[in-house]
């Protein structure tokens, strides 16, 4: 009897909770423009996800300011829904069902490679413009999935713009791959080698090793790289987190070559807390030494007012420069719908914050099919004293059609 | 692999060992002798380093001092969970690891609340490398090992000369008959869990000097310290040592040779082979 | 009292029909999908309710969903097993793996069964990530093909609910046997010296509910598998198995309803704490806390105490002891 007092009180409690979010009712005010953002907010990678968000509100804030999304003739006001996937595939997936299925969203973005490839067939099933904020390669923006676009540069531009500057520049002949043992980090080592053999001349990779993400004791690794005496290390997508420890156990075991981020996106305040002087030197992809407009400088003293600190976490710039170009791609497609704003999308191109950019993937270097991976000028600088971003050099792959 | 590497494997096996060591001797401690399973004593390693940091950073302690300061809080944050908690569940093994669960989880959230999501990294005086031949070990794991040796050597003679550690060892043994000897169970008690506390939280303080902090850094050197204080024997001082210097040679030279992955299955098929063979681990009692 | 009685009854019975007949007056997926992964829960939750009342306390239960999540997956993937095979196999799988971790384990002091249940999640993880081939490595195994002609999530809730009720009836009717087990469940505090007179043989009931709950747990594993249509290694990582001990903790660890209960309750209650996700671990340390110091029967214990406290104050009764 007790029982069923109990199971009575909880099941009416579970039907009133259900009828309360099935029957929610749909924000009234139509004009209203919801985008969801899918990305860690706890955890390690909240060190990612929650500037990333900042980003995309400073792009709706701006809009707001010139009275909203223009479509249709009408103002749409824009709402930003953020939801915690602790970098996780499982609450991605539950995420998933609740922006498309309960907030009835079409456009939104997902953080995190292992996150965005398991969102990337479910958009397309459901015909939702996905927003990926992941590194890797042909597996997520290939012409299976022209729902998705990759908001940031794909691990491919870093080897192809400068593996041959270094070789060219230091002499560098082989190259050993440390990356975690995570999705994210066998993709980079698989393009890596790929873009590797495809460059002429061509870099030997001579070591392909893995650690476990908040590994702090590094030396294994580095035993087993440096046996083979490679010229240059590559960290890939390391974060800077791992990446400062590992270059600082590299400095005590004495290594005295070459050691780059090519994919990650590093703060290098983190790296040279961690470093120290062994962080000198240190190549890192996607840092500026200064500002290469004045949007982009702007934009760091607007943060850097509201938020505080010393550094404004890259992932900021891509952030908010990927999501202008969704605003700008849905007034001149003037619809909602996404079919249509994904092929503006695709053709679009801009001058933004890194100067021009446009999405590219078509190019035979890449091999993706498909124009869906962001691409604009990316720098590749060093760690100097300090921490500070040393200027070195400022490529991109080639964005005149 | 090559000797060179070889040798150079088991060196950074026994100075992570130590380390490993002073988080097992905390657990062997309380569970030996107050029959606490403390399944948030990986949180207090990590409380451990990052009160050392902010003694260092925010406070402008020197690090040496910071850390018999870490070792001062946590021992005072033991004495107030025991009060609040551990009285409560002491000898119920159960309620005990659901407790200390919780503590755990809170534990955890409240550190990415407060310290943030960056790794951060106790900043020591001490750089640099030393060498002897081919095997060099960076300065400040040398001097973790030894402060860590020292303490332990500390905790020998507390425990087998000192009057509290006898009392220690005859709660370990008989707590009833200790009582109607005379010894003061409560106080004694606290000792053991403060010392255990503040043994772990040296060890945090140690490592957040070696490596970074962050506030989820706890959970794997738990596990190793379970599996250790298995292998030398529950409430073993000995035996935990062997283990614990063992575990981590077993640990750094498997890993280098196949990846740190499989240095989890080594190490839990080497928990499994003692639980059929030898339960009571190295030198434990029945 | 009889009018009382059957109002309950009728209460019970309306939410059942309503369960029943869920697909067809919820129409919004994302509440259907909240429900499948309910059921799962459930049937997570009574497993490891089941071990803990033979006396064992897991913290990897998960990990053993996992395993027969890997196999079920695995089977049909790679060796085209036809799905309800391998979903049998999967179970028969975490069965016979259950059946050896047990076997070395139950019979020895409760802290090394623990310590290993902890340690095998981080192993298995570790296996699953350094062998990608065949364990997909890090990213895990997508595009895993859902069972034959069940498609979409309406299709999915029946054979999941179907799955939770056949769990349910099996654990309930082990508990509430006249087996050893049964006996256990009873809630008689026997120790063990007062078993073995009894003619219990304690550790081999508790290896035989270890062995039905990982199995159930490998059922279970294989058709979350199935639905989601990906698996990897951090599905079925010991924060799973934590979210299952606080289930479980919920419904006060003292019975099969109890964990039916605990799990519904806290997954919705889990839905409900999105928005502060950091907070998530905060409140299920403080409510394991609060619950195994203050109510260790349990949200639910509780609630039948002061059930209990009412309805025998009204009738002028002393304190009676629940069932």
């Amino acid at each position: 009897m007790i029982r069923f007092i109990r199971m009575s009180i909880v099941g009416s409690m579970g039907v009133y909770l259900l009828l309360s979010m099935s029957f929610a009712p749909s924000p009234a005010a139509q004009d209203i423009f919801k985008f969801v953002s899918i990305a860690p907010l706890s955890g390690a990678a909240a060190g990612w996800g929650i500037p990333a968000n900042r980003s995309y509100r400073y792009v709706f804030d701006d809009y707001h300011k010139k009275g909203g999304l223009l479509v249709g003739g009408k103002h749409y006001k824009i709402e930003l829904i953020e939801y915690d996937n602790k970098y996780q595939t499982s609450e991605t997936m539950t995420l998933l069902n609740k922006a498309i299925f309960g907030d009835k969203v079409k456009f939104l973005t997902v953080m995190g490679q292992h996150n965005c490839v398991v969102a990337a067939p479910i958009c397309e099933t459901n015909k939702i413009l996905h927003y990926a904020y992941a590194s890797g390669g042909e597996e997520l923006t290939n012409t299976k999935f022209p729902f998705t676009f990759r908001m940031m540069n794909s691990n491919s531009i870093g080897p192809i713009l400068y593996y041959p500057e270094v070789m060219k520049q230091f002499g560098v002949k082989t190259i050993a791959l440390v990356n975690p043992d995570d999705e994210g980090g066998y993709t980079t080592a698989r393009v890596d080698k790929r873009v590797a053999e495809m460059l002429d001349p061509s870099p030997k990779i001579i070591a392909e090793e893995y650690y476990v993400r908040g590994t702090q004791d590094f030396t294994p690794v580095i035993l087993r790289v440096m046996a083979k005496k490679p010229d240059l290390i590559d960290m890939g997508i390391s974060s800077p987190g791992d990446t400062g420890l590992f270059l600082k156990q590299l400095g005590e075991a004495g290594y005295t070559g070459l050691h780059m981020n090519s994919a990650s996106i590093v703060t290098t305040d983190v790296v040279w807390k961690a470093a120290g002087q062994y962080a000198k030197g240190h190549f890192i992809i996607g840092a500026f030494a200064e500002p290469p407009t004045p949007e982009f400088d702007a934009l760091t003293k607007r943060y850097l007012k509201e938020f505080g600190g010393t550094a404004v976490p890259i992932i900021v710039y891509d952030g908010y420069e990927s999501i202008n170009a969704l605003l700008m791609a849905i007034e001149k497609a003037k619809t909602f719908d996404t079919t249509a704003v994904a092929e503006t999308l695709g053709d679009l191109s801009w001058k933004g914050l890194f100067g021009p950019a446009r999405w590219m993937g078509k190019e035979k270097i890449l091999g993706y099919g498909i124009n869906r991976s962001m691409c604009h000028p990316y720098p590749m600088c060093r760690i100097g004293e300090g921490g500070k971003v040393e200027k070195w050099m400022l490529k991109s792959l080639p964005l005149e059609k | 692999m090559s000797s060179e590497i070889f040798w150079q494997s088991m060196v950074n096996g026994l100075t992570m060992g130590m380390i490993y060591v002073l988080i097992a001797l905390g657990l062997t401690l309380l569970y030996s002798i107050m029959h606490i399973v403390n399944f948030a004593h990986g949180e207090i390693y990590m409380l451990g380093g990052f009160v050392s940091y902010f003694l260092v950073t925010r406070l402008g302690f020197s690090y040496f001092l910071s850390l018999p300061m870490a070792m001062v809080v946590l021992f005072m944050l033991g004495i107030v969970l025991e009060k609040l908690f551990f009285s409560r569940v002491r000898g119920n093994f159960m309620h005990c690891l659901l407790v200390t669960l919780g503590i755990s989880l809170i534990f955890q959230s409240l550190g990415w609340t407060f310290f943030g999501t960056e790794d951060v990294n106790v900043p020591s005086p001490i750089s640099g490398v030393i060498k002897f031949g081919i095997i060099f070990i960076p300065k400040q794991r040398l001097l973790s090992a030894l402060i860590g040796l020292f303490l332990v050597g500390l905790l020998y003679l507390l425990i087998s000369k000192t009057k509290i550690g006898r009392h220690m060892r005859a709660i370990e043994q008989d707590s009833e008959a200790a009582e109607l000897f005379g010894v003061n169970i409560n106080l004694v008690n606290m000792v053991a869990l403060g010392i255990g506390f503040a043994l772990a939280a040296v060890g945090g303080a140690l490592i957040g000097a070696i490596f970074v902090l962050n506030p989820s850094i706890g959970l794997v050197p738990m596990l190793k310290a379970f599996v250790i204080i298995i292998m030398g024997g529950l409430g073993s001082i000995g035996g935990c040592i062997v283990a614990g210097l063992l575990l981590g040679v077993i640990d750094s030279v498997i890993a280098t040779l196949l990846g740190a992955n499989l240095a989890y299955a080594v190490a839990f098929a080497i928990l499994i082979l003692i639980i059929i063979v030898r339960p009571r681990g190295f030198a434990g009692h029945a | 009292m009889l009018r009382n009685n059957r109002a309950k009854y009728l209460g019970l019975f309306t939410i059942l029909v309503l369960i029943f007949i869920l697909p067809l007056w919820i129409k919004n997926l994302y509440i259907i999908h909240i429900f499948i992964m309910m059921y799962l829960n459930i049937v997570l939750a009574m497993g490891l309710t089941a071990i803990f009342k033979a006396g064992a306390l897991s913290f990897g239960h998960a990990a053993y969903a996992g395993i027969g999540a890997y196999t079920s997956v695995l089977l049909v993937t790679m060796l085209q097993v036809p799905f309800w095979v391998a979903f049998l196999l999967a179970g028969v799988v975490t069965a016979l793996i259950a059946l050896f971790i047990g076997g070395i384990t139950l019979g020895v002091r409760g802290i090394y069964f623990t310590i290993t249940t902890f340690a095998l999640t981080e192993v298995l993880k570790g296996i699953y990530i350094a062998y990608p081939n065949p364990f997909g490595g890090p990213g895990g195994i997508r595009g895993i093909p859902p069972p034959p002609g069940i498609e979409t999530k309406g299709e999915f809730y029946y054979l999941v609910l179907f799955f939770a009720l056949i769990s349910f009836f099996t654990f309930y009717r082990m508990a509430h046997s006249r087996s050893s087990f049964g006996i256990l469940c009873d809630g008689l505090k026997l120790n063990e010296l007062l078993e073995e007179s009894l003619g219990i043989n304690t550790k081999a009931v508790r290896i035989i509910v270890f062995v039905v709950g990982c199995a159930f747990a490998g059922f279970a594993g294989s058709i979350m598998a199935h639905y989601l249509r990906q698996i990897n290694p951090e599905t079925f990582a010991i924060h799973t198995s934590i979210d299952i001990i606080v289930f479980c903790a919920a419904g006060g660890f003292g019975s099969i309803s109890g964990a039916v209960i605990g799990a519904t309750g806290l997954t919705m209650i889990g839905e409900l704490l999105y928005g502060i996700g950091a907070y998530k671990s905060l409140v299920f340390g403080a409510m394991l806390i609060v619950i195994v110091l203050f109510l260790p029967g349990g949200v639910m214990g509780f609630v039948s105490q002061r059930s209990i406290k009412r309805i025998s104050k009204k009738k002028g009764v002393d304190h009676v002891s629940p069932t």
